[in-house]
């Protein structure tokens, strides 16, 4: 008797070594989220820092990279008590060879000044100074080219800059400007807590990308720290609460939903530098993340 | 004993702990009907009923589960006759939940669910019995809930994983009070959760995962209508109960069903079981199927907002506990039984004469008083036995006692010829044991010092002396048949009724001048010599001489009988000698005497008169005439003028 106890307890023991099954519990309501891959951002310098995602979808490594930049930018500022768009063409060939440096570091180039006009699409661009900013001083570092296209700027059209022939050769850069963005969530204005996932739901073909950046009201900057690329094209992502608690204790954060098309192997004859060429579609949501 | 170290679990109610043995799924109230170690959470006074140790291993098959699982394991032991503790272990009793969720950095993913654990782990209860109807228990048991939320951390343009884990563990107290009114029936009441221990607490974030904290009464009721059909339902404060049956068709064999019931859900009926069991001597395997009414949030997966803390009132049974087969092995190994009787004392009657000791197998050598301290009525046996002496105990009849009554059993004794060594006074340990029947266990025990006299010693009563008379002996035998052998031409003449009146002559005659009045060596008038001694020794006093010729006649089939003669105005002169059946009809005792003074007409059991003649034993040495004319005389003078036989101080005793 005792050895058929031991070999039917052997048997219990050896066949009952499975662990009870987890119990996968899925959210009620959720949907299919496209994923979205989280880059860290380098902090940035707040005090050299020339900003650039929200208004031009210009991230502070483009400007490092690139001596010239040609942009047309549509974007729209969405605080939730106002909602501003604005369009615009900026135009940029800085001169490496005289750059401005602060504290030892290299803060941009001249801007060169053409001797022909420079147009996009027809519109002649207006040199205007181009700043650099230093510890909250800006200084006038050569010209850049403006040409504010608010009101006339279409979406998902082609726009060209054209120049004749100058020191730097003559111009013709086409570029592809992306249809407009429309964010609905996260709200402008909206409180979000960072114990809860944050929904992130937009329309506009394309690739998207989204930058979160610690946004101050008072000094109006945006600090970019974090870059989120949806990996589908469904319009539907969310951001883990687990992210939203690992930001820093910032009070206010800025969504920039960027939709860009770039072309980053312009060529002009006689200009040494990288150029950017880039038609974006900018949406900015700022909310307060408790 | 690693079998019985290894082996254990228990059963338990949807209210209290885990549901994974399967005696208790299936029988819902099963364990308070149970009584053994597997009442453990049902009624932890039910541990009461178990027997020396007891243990269980159970394993289950959950309908959602990755297979064979282990259940628990349990262990329990009597200690002393009163007290009886169980302990539990079983990781079975667990449930966990995922809440997935990763993120993607960078291209890679990194899994950030949250899990949650509950678990019932650890167990232990201590039952007291009061009395055999009265017991209660207390079980203190444990369960913990563990929370496992990885948190990111940014640093710079990286992000890492921090573990960031709570947990938290209870202690909780169930005390349960078992009443068996009758045979029929049984009462349970259990106080649950009282009171509880709590620990530290979640962190607030993780508050909605908590166990409830519920605290109530609990009471149940057990129904034997008949001893293979047990019946029981358990409802009390904190709203759920269950309806339980449980039948033997033939002792070995358990089938079993129960429905569970929860007053706050809908419906009411919220689990249905059925168990089937087996079991041969010390082991019982069974294996019982449980399965529920609402089948929502059983599976694998789920679709919840959350999971509240506050549904989980039993691992093993709350609205996410999966549909499961269990299967169960208990060993009961080195049972003791509570007993029935009790010894309150022993007396025995003094001390054993070796040469009376044959009649100690009718003739009680004592008494035990003994009570009945079970229920009902019993039949009780004593036992009655001696190391050395005996071969075995000696058993008398059982005799029915009725619950609290206590009564006198006899003690009786065959001894082995080892009685008969002892040439000195002995004292040895007798055991006495008491046991109910039919079983052979003993229900009480107790030793008491036994007196044991030499093989030589008498205590005086003549009706013991005929326990010294030996007319098989072999030295006897062979003595008898040398005269008569020798005899033979004077004996070839007598007519046949006259023939055992002549042979008793000359066997008488053989002695005469031969055998000389000795007093006992001992001074004692209790020491008696066997026939063979007497031969041997060539004399005796009377008493030796009484046995030495009742067994010489004894050997040629002549009937004796000692007479006893006490004189009331002389005790210390007391005397026996002997008188012997002629097996004449009366009509020829003038053939032998013509006075009839000389001998005595006695009837035998088939009514007819013979007769017979007194002789002096101890005047043998001057021949069978002078013994008989002696004892002829002493007889008439005792027995008619003095009248001994009528006023009592004078006893004939036959030795046939």
């Amino acid at each position: 008797m005792r050895l058929v106890s031991s070999i039917l307890l052997l048997l219990f023991l050896a066949a009952g070594c499975n662990h009870p099954t987890e119990v996968v519990v899925q959210p009620l309501g959720s949907e299919q989220e496209d994923p979205l891959d989280v880059t860290p951002l380098q902090m940035v310098d707040t005090t050299t820092y020339q900003g650039g995602i929200d208004s031009l979808a210009l991230t502070p490594v483009d400007q490092a990279r690139f001596a010239g930049l040609m942009l047309v930018t549509n974007t729209v500022f969405d605080k939730g008590s106002s909602v501003v768009s604005k369009a615009s063409s900026r135009v940029l060939f800085a001169d490496l060879n005289r750059p401005y440096s602060h504290l030892g570091e290299i803060l941009g180039g001249f801007g060169l000044r053409l001797k022909v006009p420079l147009t996009i699409n027809g519109l002649v661009m207006v040199p205007i100074p181009h700043i650099i900013r230093a510890a909250s001083v800006a200084i006038p570092w050569g010209v850049e080219y403006y040409r504010d296209l608010t009101g006339t700027f279409r979406q998902d059209t082609d726009y060209t800059w054209s120049a004749g022939e100058d020191s730097l050769g003559a111009i013709g850069i086409p570029i592809h400007a992306p249809p407009s963005i429309a964010v609905n969530s996260p709200q402008g204005g909206g409180v979000y807590t960072r114990d809860q996932d944050l929904k992130l739901r937009w329309t506009g073909n394309g690739d998207m990308t989204i930058y979160l950046s610690v946004w101050r009201p008072l000094t109006g900057k945006t600090l970019p720290i974090m870059k989120l690329h949806p990996l589908g094209t469904r319009g539907h992502a969310v951001l883990a609460s687990k992210i939203l608690r690992a930001l820093p204790r910032e009070r206010f954060y800025v969504f920039t939903f960027v939709l860009a098309d770039r072309n980053e192997s312009v060529h002009i004859a006689r200009f040494n530098g990288e150029i950017l060429a880039q038609g974006s579609s900018v949406y900015n949501t700022y909310v307060e993340l408790q | 004993m690693l079998t019985f170290l290894l082996f254990g679990m228990t059963c338990s109610l949807a209210r209290s702990q885990t549901v994974f043995e399967p005696r208790g799924v299936s029988l819902g109230a099963s364990a308070t009907l149970a009584g053994d170690v597997r009442g453990i959470f049902a009624n932890p006074a039910s541990l009461s009923g178990m027997d020396l140790w007891e243990g269980e291993i159970a394993s289950t098959i959950p309908s959602q589960g990755s297979g064979f699982q282990f259940e628990g394991i349990t262990a329990g032991r009597r200690i002393l006759d009163a007290l009886a503790v169980n302990f539990e272990y079983s990781p079975g009793a667990e449930l966990d939940f995922v809440f997935p969720s990763s993120v993607r950095i960078r291209g890679l993913e990194f899994a950030t669910g949250r899990t949650v654990t509950y678990k019932e782990l650890l167990a232990g209860s201590l039952a007291v019995t009061f009395n055999p109807s009265l017991s209660a228990g207390l079980t203190i048991r444990s369960r913990t809930v563990t929370v496992s939320d990885p948190q990111l951390d940014l640093q710079d343009t990286t992000i890492v994983t921090v573990t960031n884990e709570a947990h938290r563990t209870s202690i909780l107290f169930d005390l349960g009070l078992r009443w068996e009114a009758s045979e029929f029936a049984a009462f349970s009441l259990v106080g649950r959760g009282i009171p509880m221990v709590p620990g530290s607490s979640l962190p607030a974030e993780f508050s909605s995962y908590e166990f409830p904290r519920q605290s109530g009464l609990e009471a149940g009721i057990v129904i034997t209508p008949s001893p293979s059909v047990g019946i029981t339902l358990i409802g009390g404060t904190l709203r759920m109960g269950s309806f339980g049956v449980e039948w033997h068709p033939i002792p070995s064999v358990t089938l079993g069903g129960a429905t569970f019931l929860d007053a706050d859900q809908s419906p009411a009926v919220i689990a249905g079981a059925v168990s089937a069991g087996w079991s041969i001597g010390p082991v019982a395997m069974e294996a019982s199927y449980l399965k529920f009414v609402n089948q929502t949030n059983r599976g694998n997966n789920i679709v919840a907002s959350g999971i509240p803390g506050s549904s989980i009132r039993a691992v093993e049974m709350c609205p996410y506990s999966p549909d499961r087969l269990s299967f169960g092995l208990k060993v009961a190994i080195g049972s003791e039984r509570i007993p029935q009787v009790r010894i309150l004392g022993v007396e025995l009657n003094g001390a054993i004469f070796p040469a009376a000791c044959r009649t100690l197998a009718y003739r009680p050598l004592g008494r035990v008083h003994v009570k009945n301290v079970s229920q009902g009525s019993v039949q009780v046996r004593a036992s009655f036995f001696i190391d050395k002496l005996m071969d075995g105990p000696t058993e008398s009849r059982p005799v029915t006692i009725e619950s609290d009554k206590e009564m006198d059993l006899p003690l009786l004794a065959v001894f082995n010829e080892s009685v008969h060594d002892a040439t000195a006074m002995t004292v040895h340990d007798g055991t006495v044991t008491v046991s109910v029947s039919p079983t052979d266990e003993a229900d009480d025990r107790t030793q008491t010092r036994v007196v044991v006299r030499g093989r030589n010693d008498w205590d005086g009563n003549v009706e013991t002396l005929r326990y010294f008379v030996r007319p098989e002996d072999p030295e006897v035998l062979r003595v008898t048949r040398d005269i008569l052998a020798n005899a033979i031409d004077s004996l070839s003449g007598v007519p046949g009724p006259l023939q055992l009146f002549r042979k008793v002559r000359v066997l008488c005659n053989a002695f005469a001048g031969k055998l000389v009045y000795v007093n006992d060596p001992r001074e004692s008038a209790d020491f008696v010599q066997y026939p063979d001694e007497t031969l041997h020794l060539r004399g005796g006093d009377c008493d030796d001489m009484a046995v030495c010729f009742a067994s010489l006649l004894g050997s040629i089939g002549v009937g004796t009988a000692f007479v006893d003669v006490v004189p009331p105005d002389n005790p210390d002169s007391s005397h026996v000698y002997l008188m012997f059946d002629t097996g004449l009809a009366p009509e020829f005792a003038s053939h032998i005497a013509e006075n009839s003074k000389r001998y005595v007409l006695r009837r035998d059991q088939k009514g007819n008169e013979t007769v017979w003649i007194p002789i002096e034993t101890t005047a043998i040495m001057k021949g069978f005439d002078e013994a008989w004319t002696f004892g002829a005389k002493q007889f008439y003078n005792d027995t008619k003028v003095r009248s001994g036989l009528v006023d009592g101080w004078v006893k004939v005793v036959d030795l046939q």
